[in-house]
Protein backbone atom coordinates (compact mmCIF):
# COMPACT_ATOMS: atom_id res chain seq x y z
CA UNK A 1 0.00 0.00 0.00
CA UNK A 2 1.40 3.20 -0.91
CA UNK A 3 1.16 6.17 1.58
CA UNK A 4 3.34 8.35 1.27
CA UNK A 5 4.96 10.83 3.76
CA UNK A 6 2.31 13.08 4.01
CA UNK A 7 -0.41 10.33 4.78
CA UNK A 8 -1.88 10.71 1.41
CA UNK A 9 -3.26 7.68 -0.50
CA UNK A 10 -1.97 7.40 -3.94
CA UNK A 11 -3.98 6.20 -7.00
CA UNK A 12 -1.42 4.04 -7.97
CA UNK A 13 -2.54 1.85 -4.41
CA UNK A 14 -5.97 1.83 -5.27
CA UNK A 15 -5.20 0.64 -8.92
CA UNK A 16 -3.23 -2.28 -7.35
CA UNK A 17 -6.17 -3.36 -5.04
CA UNK A 18 -8.05 -3.37 -8.38
CA UNK A 19 -6.10 -5.31 -10.37
CA UNK A 20 -5.90 -7.52 -7.57
CA UNK A 21 -9.51 -8.37 -7.19
CA UNK A 22 -9.67 -8.28 -11.10
CA UNK A 23 -7.26 -10.89 -11.25
CA UNK A 24 -8.44 -13.07 -8.86
CA UNK A 25 -11.97 -13.05 -10.11
CA UNK A 26 -11.89 -12.66 -13.39
CA UNK A 27 -11.63 -16.02 -14.89
CA UNK A 28 -14.53 -17.58 -12.42
CA UNK A 29 -17.45 -15.05 -11.67
CA UNK A 30 -18.69 -14.95 -14.73
CA UNK A 31 -20.36 -18.27 -13.97
CA UNK A 32 -23.71 -16.27 -13.29
CA UNK A 33 -25.79 -16.44 -16.11
CA UNK A 34 -28.70 -13.55 -14.92
CA UNK A 35 -28.35 -10.22 -13.62
CA UNK A 36 -30.41 -7.45 -13.27
CA UNK A 37 -30.82 -4.77 -15.73
CA UNK A 38 -30.98 -1.94 -13.53
CA UNK A 39 -28.91 -1.31 -9.83
CA UNK A 40 -29.68 1.74 -8.06
CA UNK A 41 -27.55 2.67 -5.25
CA UNK A 42 -27.52 4.83 -2.50
CA UNK A 43 -25.94 5.10 1.11
CA UNK A 44 -23.58 6.95 3.17
CA UNK A 45 -20.05 8.24 2.35
CA UNK A 46 -16.91 9.12 3.35
CA UNK A 47 -14.28 11.40 1.49
CA UNK A 48 -11.04 12.41 2.62
CA UNK A 49 -10.88 15.44 0.53
CA UNK A 50 -7.78 16.52 -0.29
CA UNK A 51 -7.43 20.32 0.87
CA UNK A 52 -3.77 21.43 1.50
CA UNK A 53 -3.31 22.48 -1.93
CA UNK A 54 -6.10 24.97 -1.26
CA UNK A 55 -4.13 25.95 1.65
CA UNK A 56 -5.66 24.14 4.34
CA UNK A 57 -3.63 23.08 7.24
CA UNK A 58 -4.59 19.59 6.67
CA UNK A 59 -6.66 17.24 4.56
CA UNK A 60 -10.50 17.30 5.14
CA UNK A 61 -12.75 14.46 6.78
CA UNK A 62 -15.77 14.85 5.07
CA UNK A 63 -19.18 12.56 5.40
CA UNK A 64 -22.19 12.70 3.15
CA UNK A 65 -23.95 10.45 0.42
CA UNK A 66 -23.61 8.45 -2.37
CA UNK A 67 -26.15 7.36 -4.94
CA UNK A 68 -25.81 5.84 -8.20
CA UNK A 69 -27.98 3.96 -11.49
CA UNK A 70 -25.80 0.88 -13.15
CA UNK A 71 -27.38 -0.20 -16.27
CA UNK A 72 -26.22 -3.94 -17.18
CA UNK A 73 -25.82 -4.18 -21.13
CA UNK A 74 -24.12 -7.71 -20.45
CA UNK A 75 -23.96 -9.55 -17.72
CA UNK A 76 -20.55 -8.49 -17.10
CA UNK A 77 -20.54 -5.07 -18.30
CA UNK A 78 -22.25 -1.81 -17.52
CA UNK A 79 -22.62 1.75 -17.53
CA UNK A 80 -22.77 3.69 -14.42
CA UNK A 81 -24.08 6.78 -13.34
CA UNK A 82 -22.52 8.26 -9.81
CA UNK A 83 -23.61 11.51 -7.70
CA UNK A 84 -21.98 11.83 -4.35
CA UNK A 85 -22.17 15.13 -1.73
CA UNK A 86 -19.78 15.51 0.83
CA UNK A 87 -19.86 18.08 3.53
CA UNK A 88 -17.59 19.52 6.17
CA UNK A 89 -17.77 22.83 8.24
CA UNK A 90 -15.43 24.44 5.43
CA UNK A 91 -15.88 22.65 2.90
CA UNK A 92 -19.28 21.52 0.51
CA UNK A 93 -17.60 18.70 -2.23
CA UNK A 94 -20.22 17.74 -5.10
CA UNK A 95 -19.10 14.86 -7.68
CA UNK A 96 -20.83 14.05 -11.17
CA UNK A 97 -19.58 10.87 -12.78
CA UNK A 98 -20.06 8.19 -15.57
CA UNK A 99 -18.24 5.38 -16.64
CA UNK A 100 -17.96 1.87 -17.09
CA UNK A 101 -18.40 -0.70 -15.10
CA UNK A 102 -16.88 -4.38 -14.83
CA UNK A 103 -18.87 -7.28 -12.26
CA UNK A 104 -18.01 -10.48 -11.38
CA UNK A 105 -21.08 -12.62 -10.38
CA UNK A 106 -20.96 -15.76 -7.95
CA UNK A 107 -24.06 -16.37 -6.11
CA UNK A 108 -25.49 -14.10 -3.71
CA UNK A 109 -22.06 -11.50 -4.23
CA UNK A 110 -20.54 -9.34 -6.47
CA UNK A 111 -17.56 -7.58 -7.47
CA UNK A 112 -16.92 -5.05 -9.58
CA UNK A 113 -14.94 -2.20 -10.66
CA UNK A 114 -15.21 1.12 -12.40
CA UNK A 115 -13.25 3.73 -13.90
CA UNK A 116 -15.28 7.16 -14.47
CA UNK A 117 -15.14 11.02 -15.34
CA UNK A 118 -17.06 13.68 -14.75
CA UNK A 119 -17.62 17.02 -13.22
CA UNK A 120 -16.56 18.00 -9.42
CA UNK A 121 -17.84 20.82 -8.00
CA UNK A 122 -16.11 22.15 -4.66
CA UNK A 123 -17.23 25.04 -2.66
CA UNK A 124 -15.40 26.34 0.33
CA UNK A 125 -17.43 27.82 2.51
CA UNK A 126 -15.90 31.44 3.60
CA UNK A 127 -18.10 34.77 3.19
CA UNK A 128 -15.24 37.78 2.67
CA UNK A 129 -13.68 37.51 -0.12
CA UNK A 130 -12.39 39.69 -3.03
CA UNK A 131 -12.29 37.61 -6.72
CA UNK A 132 -15.94 36.33 -6.94
CA UNK A 133 -17.60 33.17 -5.59
CA UNK A 134 -15.31 30.72 -4.18
CA UNK A 135 -17.44 27.80 -5.91
CA UNK A 136 -15.27 26.13 -8.71
CA UNK A 137 -15.95 23.56 -11.06
CA UNK A 138 -13.50 21.36 -12.76
CA UNK A 139 -13.44 17.92 -14.73
CA UNK A 140 -13.18 15.00 -12.49
CA UNK A 141 -11.99 11.64 -12.94
CA UNK A 142 -10.92 8.30 -11.66
CA UNK A 143 -11.71 4.68 -10.87
CA UNK A 144 -12.14 1.94 -8.17
CA UNK A 145 -14.65 -0.61 -7.12
CA UNK A 146 -16.77 -2.47 -4.39
CA UNK A 147 -18.57 -5.82 -3.10
CA UNK A 148 -22.08 -6.35 -2.82
CA UNK A 149 -23.64 -8.70 -1.22
CA UNK A 150 -27.42 -10.35 -1.98
CA UNK A 151 -29.71 -9.97 1.26
CA UNK A 152 -33.24 -10.41 -1.21
CA UNK A 153 -33.32 -11.33 -4.38
CA UNK A 154 -34.13 -7.42 -5.50
CA UNK A 155 -32.03 -6.09 -2.36
CA UNK A 156 -28.35 -5.76 -1.75
CA UNK A 157 -26.03 -4.86 0.56
CA UNK A 158 -22.88 -2.71 -1.26
CA UNK A 159 -20.45 -3.73 1.67
CA UNK A 160 -18.13 -1.23 0.13
CA UNK A 161 -17.43 1.03 -2.52
CA UNK A 162 -13.96 2.57 -2.47
CA UNK A 163 -12.91 5.07 -5.45
CA UNK A 164 -10.26 7.25 -6.21
CA UNK A 165 -10.95 10.45 -7.41
CA UNK A 166 -9.07 13.46 -8.96
CA UNK A 167 -10.40 16.58 -9.27
CA UNK A 168 -9.00 19.96 -10.68
CA UNK A 169 -10.77 22.96 -9.09
CA UNK A 170 -9.99 26.17 -8.23
CA UNK A 171 -6.90 25.66 -10.80
CA UNK A 172 -5.52 23.52 -8.58
CA UNK A 173 -5.44 19.19 -8.38
CA UNK A 174 -6.98 17.38 -5.29
CA UNK A 175 -6.74 13.91 -4.90
CA UNK A 176 -9.15 12.34 -2.90
CA UNK A 177 -10.45 9.16 -1.02
CA UNK A 178 -14.08 7.80 -1.24
CA UNK A 179 -15.43 5.19 0.74
CA UNK A 180 -19.58 4.01 0.60
CA UNK A 181 -21.57 1.92 1.94
CA UNK A 182 -25.48 1.02 1.21
CA UNK A 183 -28.20 -0.56 -0.19
CA UNK A 184 -28.58 -1.53 -4.16
CA UNK A 185 -31.73 -2.09 -5.47
CA UNK A 186 -32.25 -4.58 -8.76
CA UNK A 187 -35.15 -3.91 -11.28
CA UNK A 188 -35.23 -6.16 -14.37
CA UNK A 189 -33.14 -8.87 -15.50
CA UNK A 190 -30.80 -9.81 -18.02
CA UNK A 191 -29.74 -13.51 -19.16
CA UNK A 192 -31.98 -16.82 -17.42
CA UNK A 193 -34.87 -15.43 -15.09
CA UNK A 194 -34.16 -14.30 -11.77
CA UNK A 195 -35.37 -16.81 -9.14
CA UNK A 196 -37.92 -14.70 -7.37
CA UNK B 1 -4.15 -23.69 -12.62
CA UNK B 2 -5.27 -20.44 -12.57
CA UNK B 3 -8.69 -21.59 -12.39
CA UNK B 4 -8.39 -23.85 -9.74
CA UNK B 5 -6.49 -20.72 -8.12
CA UNK B 6 -9.08 -18.22 -7.97
CA UNK B 7 -11.75 -20.79 -7.17
CA UNK B 8 -10.13 -21.75 -4.14
CA UNK B 9 -9.48 -18.38 -3.39
CA UNK B 10 -12.98 -16.83 -3.98
CA UNK B 11 -13.95 -20.05 -2.23
CA UNK B 12 -12.56 -18.87 1.13
CA UNK B 13 -13.56 -15.22 0.24
CA UNK B 14 -17.23 -16.42 0.40
CA UNK B 15 -17.34 -18.87 3.20
CA UNK B 16 -15.21 -16.32 5.18
CA UNK B 17 -16.93 -12.99 3.91
CA UNK B 18 -17.71 -11.62 6.87
CA UNK B 19 -14.43 -11.88 8.66
CA UNK B 20 -13.87 -9.97 4.77
CA UNK B 21 -15.43 -7.20 5.26
CA UNK B 22 -14.20 -6.48 8.86
CA UNK B 23 -10.79 -6.97 7.15
CA UNK B 24 -11.36 -4.77 4.22
CA UNK B 25 -12.48 -1.70 6.60
CA UNK B 26 -9.69 -2.21 9.16
CA UNK B 27 -8.16 -1.53 6.23
CA UNK B 28 -9.72 1.14 4.30
CA UNK B 29 -10.87 3.02 7.54
CA UNK B 30 -7.21 3.83 8.61
CA UNK B 31 -6.54 5.12 5.24
CA UNK B 32 -8.80 8.29 6.30
CA UNK B 33 -7.29 8.63 9.85
CA UNK B 34 -3.79 8.07 9.10
CA UNK B 35 -3.38 11.50 7.85
CA UNK B 36 -5.26 13.21 10.48
CA UNK B 37 -2.48 14.67 11.75
CA UNK B 38 -1.38 18.24 10.27
CA UNK B 39 1.96 19.10 9.39
CA UNK B 40 3.42 22.41 11.66
CA UNK B 41 2.87 25.52 9.43
CA UNK B 42 2.38 29.43 9.75
CA UNK B 43 -0.10 31.62 8.26
CA UNK B 44 1.11 34.75 6.24
CA UNK B 45 -0.97 37.47 5.97
CA UNK B 46 -0.01 41.15 3.97
CA UNK B 47 -2.02 43.87 2.69
CA UNK B 48 -2.06 44.58 -1.19
CA UNK B 49 -3.61 48.28 -1.34
CA UNK B 50 -4.29 48.22 -5.32
CA UNK B 51 -6.85 45.58 -4.99
CA UNK B 52 -7.85 46.56 -1.58
CA UNK B 53 -7.40 43.30 0.25
CA UNK B 54 -5.56 41.11 2.27
CA UNK B 55 -2.93 38.42 0.88
CA UNK B 56 -3.21 34.89 2.50
CA UNK B 57 -0.55 32.37 2.54
CA UNK B 58 0.21 28.92 4.38
CA UNK B 59 3.92 28.64 5.17
CA UNK B 60 5.00 24.97 5.25
CA UNK B 61 7.60 25.09 8.62
CA UNK B 62 9.70 22.32 7.08
CA UNK B 63 10.08 24.24 3.48
CA UNK B 64 9.79 27.40 3.60
CA UNK B 65 7.08 27.22 0.58
CA UNK B 66 4.32 29.70 0.54
CA UNK B 67 0.76 27.75 -0.62
CA UNK B 68 -1.97 30.84 -1.30
CA UNK B 69 -5.21 30.19 0.58
CA UNK B 70 -8.45 29.43 -1.24
CA UNK B 71 -10.01 32.93 -2.02
CA UNK B 72 -7.10 35.01 -1.56
CA UNK B 73 -6.91 38.53 -1.20
CA UNK B 74 -9.79 38.67 1.42
CA UNK B 75 -11.99 41.65 1.27
CA UNK B 76 -10.75 44.94 3.57
CA UNK B 77 -11.01 48.52 3.46
CA UNK B 78 -9.29 50.75 0.71
CA UNK B 79 -5.25 50.65 0.13
CA UNK B 80 -4.73 48.36 3.38
CA UNK B 81 -1.16 48.62 4.48
CA UNK B 82 0.49 47.36 8.23
CA UNK B 83 -1.37 44.37 9.20
CA UNK B 84 -0.84 42.47 12.26
CA UNK B 85 -1.91 39.10 14.07
CA UNK B 86 -2.80 39.12 17.59
CA UNK B 87 -0.74 36.53 19.82
CA UNK B 88 -3.47 34.28 20.42
CA UNK B 89 -3.48 33.65 16.22
CA UNK B 90 -7.34 34.22 16.35
CA UNK B 91 -7.42 37.81 15.19
CA UNK B 92 -5.84 40.07 12.43
CA UNK B 93 -6.07 43.65 12.31
CA UNK B 94 -5.28 45.54 9.05
CA UNK B 95 -4.77 49.64 8.81
CA UNK B 96 -6.45 50.89 5.85
CA UNK B 97 -4.81 53.90 4.86
CA UNK B 98 -7.30 55.96 2.45
CA UNK B 99 -10.19 55.37 5.02
CA UNK B 100 -8.39 55.51 8.07
CA UNK B 101 -9.80 52.82 9.60
CA UNK B 102 -8.35 49.08 11.37
CA UNK B 103 -9.90 46.20 10.06
CA UNK B 104 -10.63 43.23 12.39
CA UNK B 105 -10.68 39.81 10.98
CA UNK B 106 -11.42 36.45 12.49
CA UNK B 107 -8.44 34.05 11.38
CA UNK B 108 -9.80 30.36 10.23
CA UNK B 109 -6.95 28.52 11.56
CA UNK B 110 -7.65 25.17 9.24
CA UNK B 111 -8.30 27.03 6.33
CA UNK B 112 -6.49 30.01 6.54
CA UNK B 113 -9.45 32.32 5.42
CA UNK B 114 -10.32 35.52 6.97
CA UNK B 115 -13.91 36.93 8.00
CA UNK B 116 -14.02 40.68 8.39
CA UNK B 117 -15.77 41.91 11.79
CA UNK B 118 -17.13 44.73 11.32
CA UNK B 119 -18.21 48.28 11.87
CA UNK B 120 -14.17 49.43 11.05
CA UNK B 121 -12.58 51.23 13.80
CA UNK B 122 -11.37 54.95 13.01
CA UNK B 123 -8.03 55.78 13.82
CA UNK B 124 -5.51 58.73 12.68
CA UNK B 125 -4.66 60.12 8.97
CA UNK B 126 -3.06 57.42 7.32
CA UNK B 127 -1.54 54.70 9.49
CA UNK B 128 1.38 53.20 8.13
CA UNK B 129 2.48 51.34 11.11
CA UNK B 130 1.01 48.83 13.81
CA UNK B 131 2.51 46.95 16.92
CA UNK B 132 0.78 45.10 19.34
CA UNK B 133 2.33 44.42 22.88
CA UNK B 134 3.27 40.71 23.55
CA UNK B 135 0.22 40.19 26.02
CA UNK B 136 -2.11 41.51 23.14
CA UNK B 137 -3.73 44.17 24.83
CA UNK B 138 -2.95 47.04 23.19
CA UNK B 139 -2.86 48.05 19.90
CA UNK B 140 -0.58 51.13 18.59
CA UNK B 141 -1.48 51.98 15.28
CA UNK B 142 1.50 55.21 13.57
CA UNK B 143 -0.76 58.02 11.53
CA UNK B 144 1.49 59.27 9.41
CA UNK B 145 -0.44 62.43 8.23
CA UNK B 146 -2.07 63.27 11.49
CA UNK B 147 1.19 63.00 13.21
CA UNK B 148 0.30 61.08 16.17
CA UNK B 149 0.09 57.13 17.74
CA UNK B 150 -3.66 56.01 18.43
CA UNK B 151 -3.71 53.12 21.26
CA UNK B 152 -6.58 50.93 21.66
CA UNK B 153 -7.20 48.38 24.07
CA UNK B 154 -8.37 44.70 22.51
CA UNK B 155 -10.92 42.42 24.17
CA UNK B 156 -9.21 39.56 24.41
CA UNK B 157 -12.43 37.30 23.02
CA UNK B 158 -13.55 39.03 20.69
CA UNK B 159 -10.60 41.29 19.42
CA UNK B 160 -12.66 44.43 19.46
CA UNK B 161 -10.69 47.54 19.86
CA UNK B 162 -11.93 50.66 22.34
CA UNK B 163 -9.60 53.64 22.14
CA UNK B 164 -7.69 54.58 25.63
CA UNK B 165 -7.82 57.82 27.18
CA UNK B 166 -6.21 60.70 26.18
CA UNK B 167 -5.49 58.69 22.28
CA UNK B 168 -4.41 59.65 20.13
CA UNK B 169 -0.80 61.03 21.37
CA UNK B 170 0.96 63.31 19.46
CA UNK B 171 4.53 62.68 18.45
CA UNK B 172 7.12 64.25 16.16
CA UNK B 173 6.38 64.83 12.49
CA UNK B 174 5.50 61.87 10.15
CA UNK B 175 6.30 58.98 12.17
CA UNK B 176 6.40 55.82 10.01
CA UNK B 177 7.52 52.56 12.08
CA UNK B 178 7.15 51.67 15.07
CA UNK B 179 8.85 49.07 18.17
CA UNK B 180 7.75 48.05 20.95
CA UNK B 181 9.65 45.95 23.98
CA UNK B 182 9.16 42.47 24.71
CA UNK B 183 7.81 43.19 28.28
CA UNK B 184 5.48 46.00 27.01
CA UNK B 185 6.84 48.85 28.52
CA UNK B 186 8.54 50.91 25.79
CA UNK B 187 7.30 52.46 22.21
CA UNK B 188 10.13 53.62 19.88
CA UNK B 189 8.92 55.25 17.33
CA UNK B 190 10.86 57.05 13.68
CA UNK B 191 9.92 59.43 11.67
CA UNK B 192 12.07 59.82 8.26
CA UNK B 193 12.18 63.56 8.58
CA UNK B 194 13.79 63.49 11.48
CA UNK B 195 17.17 61.66 12.72
CA UNK B 196 16.37 60.15 15.47
CA UNK B 197 14.03 57.91 17.57
CA UNK B 198 11.65 59.13 19.98
CA UNK B 199 10.86 56.99 23.41
CA UNK B 200 7.20 56.33 25.06
CA UNK B 201 6.53 54.80 28.37
CA UNK B 202 3.65 52.44 28.17
CA UNK B 203 0.98 52.80 31.34
CA UNK B 204 -1.07 49.86 32.58
CA UNK B 205 -3.78 51.55 30.93
CA UNK B 206 -1.74 51.75 27.57
CA UNK B 207 -1.34 55.58 27.57
CA UNK B 208 1.82 56.83 26.44
CA UNK B 209 4.07 59.38 27.98
CA UNK B 210 7.45 60.42 26.08
CA UNK B 211 10.55 59.93 27.68
CA UNK B 212 12.37 63.43 27.85
CA UNK B 213 14.77 64.22 25.08
CA UNK B 214 15.26 62.45 21.16
CA UNK B 215 18.03 59.75 20.39
CA UNK B 216 19.83 60.58 17.31
CA UNK B 217 20.29 58.03 14.41
CA UNK B 218 21.46 58.43 10.82
CA UNK B 219 19.36 60.31 8.00
CA UNK B 220 16.12 58.38 6.65
CA UNK B 221 15.41 56.64 9.34
CA UNK B 222 12.68 54.01 7.94
CA UNK B 223 12.60 50.58 9.95
CA UNK B 224 12.90 49.97 13.37
CA UNK B 225 12.93 46.44 15.78
CA UNK B 226 14.15 45.61 18.86
CA UNK B 227 15.04 42.08 18.92
CA UNK B 228 13.42 39.10 21.02
CA UNK B 229 15.62 39.85 24.49
CA UNK B 230 14.90 43.58 24.54
CA UNK B 231 18.12 44.70 25.30
CA UNK B 232 18.99 46.96 21.80
CA UNK B 233 16.93 48.69 19.21
CA UNK B 234 18.30 48.98 15.65
CA UNK B 235 17.09 51.58 13.19
CA UNK B 236 17.71 51.52 9.10
CA UNK B 237 18.79 54.51 8.02
CA UNK B 238 18.05 54.71 4.62
CA UNK B 239 19.48 57.85 3.50
CA UNK B 240 22.88 57.22 5.17
CA UNK B 241 22.86 53.76 4.35
CA UNK B 242 23.58 52.62 8.03
CA UNK B 243 22.39 50.81 10.55
CA UNK B 244 21.62 51.72 13.90
CA UNK B 245 22.23 50.49 17.25
CA UNK B 246 21.17 51.81 20.58
CA UNK B 247 21.02 50.13 23.81
CA UNK B 248 17.64 49.79 26.14
CA UNK B 249 17.71 51.38 29.13
CA UNK B 250 15.00 49.14 30.86
CA UNK B 251 14.35 50.78 34.10
CA UNK B 252 13.88 54.69 31.89
CA UNK B 253 13.31 53.39 28.42
CA UNK B 254 16.47 55.94 27.34
CA UNK B 255 18.73 55.14 24.83
CA UNK B 256 22.64 55.06 24.20
CA UNK B 257 24.09 54.61 20.68
CA UNK B 258 26.22 51.44 21.21
CA UNK B 259 30.02 51.37 20.22
CA UNK B 260 30.51 51.36 16.73
CA UNK B 261 26.99 52.69 15.52
CA UNK B 262 26.31 53.36 12.76
CA UNK B 263 27.42 50.17 10.84
CA UNK B 264 27.79 50.10 6.89
CA UNK B 265 24.56 48.50 4.81
CA UNK B 266 24.11 48.37 1.24
CA UNK B 267 22.09 50.84 -0.63
CA UNK B 268 18.87 52.52 0.73
CA UNK B 269 18.51 50.16 3.85
CA UNK B 270 14.69 50.49 4.57
CA UNK B 271 13.83 47.54 6.99
CA UNK B 272 15.68 45.42 9.96
CA UNK B 273 14.80 42.00 11.73
CA UNK B 274 16.51 39.79 14.15
CA UNK B 275 16.10 36.14 14.65
CA UNK B 276 14.53 34.73 17.29
CA UNK B 277 17.70 33.72 18.99
CA UNK B 278 18.61 37.70 18.90
CA UNK B 279 21.91 35.81 16.85
CA UNK B 280 21.08 36.87 13.53
CA UNK B 281 20.23 40.22 11.83
CA UNK B 282 18.96 40.70 8.69
CA UNK B 283 18.61 44.11 6.98
CA UNK B 284 16.70 44.95 3.49
CA UNK B 285 18.63 47.43 1.13
CA UNK B 286 15.72 48.50 -1.52
CA UNK B 287 18.30 50.29 -3.36
CA UNK B 288 21.22 47.62 -3.85
CA UNK B 289 18.32 44.80 -4.42
CA UNK B 290 20.07 42.71 -1.24
CA UNK B 291 19.87 41.38 2.08
CA UNK B 292 22.63 42.23 4.49
CA UNK B 293 23.09 39.78 7.23
CA UNK B 294 25.42 40.12 10.38
CA UNK B 295 25.99 38.01 13.45
CA UNK B 296 25.17 39.78 16.91
CA UNK B 297 27.64 39.04 20.35
CA UNK B 298 25.78 39.97 23.66
CA UNK B 299 26.74 43.41 23.61
CA UNK B 300 24.81 44.13 20.44
CA UNK B 301 27.43 44.35 18.34
CA UNK B 302 27.07 43.41 14.67
CA UNK B 303 29.50 41.49 12.24
CA UNK B 304 29.00 40.84 9.15
CA UNK B 305 28.99 37.67 7.93
CA UNK B 306 31.04 36.09 5.02
CA UNK B 307 29.93 36.34 1.44
CA UNK B 308 27.37 38.93 1.75
CA UNK B 309 25.32 40.43 0.48
CA UNK B 310 22.81 38.18 -0.14
CA UNK B 311 20.50 38.63 -3.18
CA UNK B 312 17.41 37.08 -5.02
CA UNK B 313 14.90 39.88 -3.18
CA UNK B 314 14.45 42.74 -5.64
CA UNK B 315 14.00 46.06 -4.46
CA UNK B 316 13.12 44.54 -0.90
CA UNK B 317 11.05 46.97 1.05
CA UNK B 318 10.37 44.88 4.03
CA UNK B 319 11.95 41.77 5.93
CA UNK B 320 10.50 39.85 8.65
CA UNK B 321 11.59 36.60 10.77
CA UNK B 322 9.97 33.25 10.89
CA UNK B 323 8.84 32.52 14.51
CA UNK B 324 11.08 29.08 14.42
CA UNK B 325 14.09 31.12 13.12
CA UNK B 326 14.36 28.99 10.27
CA UNK B 327 13.45 31.31 7.36
CA UNK B 328 13.58 35.02 6.75
CA UNK B 329 10.99 36.62 4.42
CA UNK B 330 11.29 39.71 2.06
CA UNK B 331 8.83 41.57 0.68
CA UNK B 332 10.17 42.22 -2.77
CA UNK B 333 8.35 45.24 -4.71
CA UNK B 334 8.65 44.84 -8.24
CA UNK B 335 8.58 41.36 -8.47
CA UNK B 336 5.52 41.68 -6.25
CA UNK B 337 6.27 38.53 -4.26
CA UNK B 338 7.04 37.36 -1.15
CA UNK B 339 11.12 35.32 -0.99
CA UNK B 340 11.84 32.94 1.64
CA UNK B 341 15.40 32.51 2.34
CA UNK B 342 16.71 29.74 4.54
CA UNK B 343 19.06 30.75 7.43
CA UNK B 344 21.99 28.21 8.04
CA UNK B 345 21.93 27.60 11.27
CA UNK B 346 24.04 24.60 11.31
CA UNK B 347 28.23 24.53 10.39
CA UNK B 348 27.90 20.82 9.65
CA UNK B 349 27.01 21.24 6.11
CA UNK B 350 30.20 23.55 5.68
CA UNK B 351 28.54 26.83 5.40
CA UNK B 352 28.70 29.69 7.38
CA UNK B 353 26.09 30.57 10.43
CA UNK B 354 23.42 33.37 9.76
CA UNK B 355 23.89 33.44 5.83
CA UNK B 356 21.11 32.92 3.85
CA UNK B 357 20.12 30.38 0.91
CA UNK B 358 16.73 32.12 -1.53
CA UNK B 359 14.81 28.95 -0.93
CA UNK B 360 11.63 30.66 -3.00
CA UNK B 361 9.25 32.94 -3.90
CA UNK B 362 5.68 33.43 -3.95
CA UNK B 363 3.59 35.69 -6.50
CA UNK B 364 1.01 38.41 -4.43
CA UNK B 365 -0.12 39.79 -7.95
CA UNK B 366 0.15 43.42 -7.26
CA UNK B 367 1.99 45.44 -5.18
CA UNK B 368 2.30 44.66 -1.69
CA UNK B 369 2.15 46.81 1.26
CA UNK B 370 5.83 47.03 3.41
CA UNK B 371 4.37 44.52 6.14
CA UNK B 372 4.55 40.67 6.99
CA UNK B 373 1.88 39.10 9.67
CA UNK B 374 2.67 36.01 10.70
CA UNK B 375 0.94 33.21 12.80
CA UNK B 376 3.07 31.76 15.46
CA UNK B 377 1.74 28.16 14.83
Amino acid sequence: MNIDREGIVRPKSLLVIVGFLSILFSTQLSRAQEASRFDVFGGYSYMRFDSRPLGFASDSNLNGWNAAVAGNITLKWGVFLDASGHYGQELTIYNFLIGPQYSFRRDKSRFFVHGFIGKAQNKVNVTTRINGDLESVGKAYGGGGGFDYDLKPRISIRVFQADYLHSDTYGLSQNDFRVSAGLVFHFGHIGHPRKL
Amino acid sequence: MTEFISMTAFNIFRRCWGRGIIATLAFLLPLGVVSCGSRPTHLAYLGVPTLNGIAAFRIDNNTGKFTPIVGSPFLAGNSPGPVVVAPSNKFLYAANQTDNTISLFKIDSLVGTLTEVTPRTNTGLSPSAMVLNAAGSFLFVANTISSNISVFSVNSSSGALTQVAGSPFSVPANPVSMAITPSGTYLYVVAPNLPAVFAYSISSSGALMQVPGSFPVGAGANGIAIEPAGKFVHVANSTDNTLSILSINSATGVLTTISGSPFATGTTPVSVTIDPSSTYLYVANEGSNNITAYSVDTNGVPTLVTTQPFSGATQPIFITSDPDGKYVYAISQSTKTVVTFDINTSTSNGGTLGTLTFTQSASVGQFPATSLALTTK
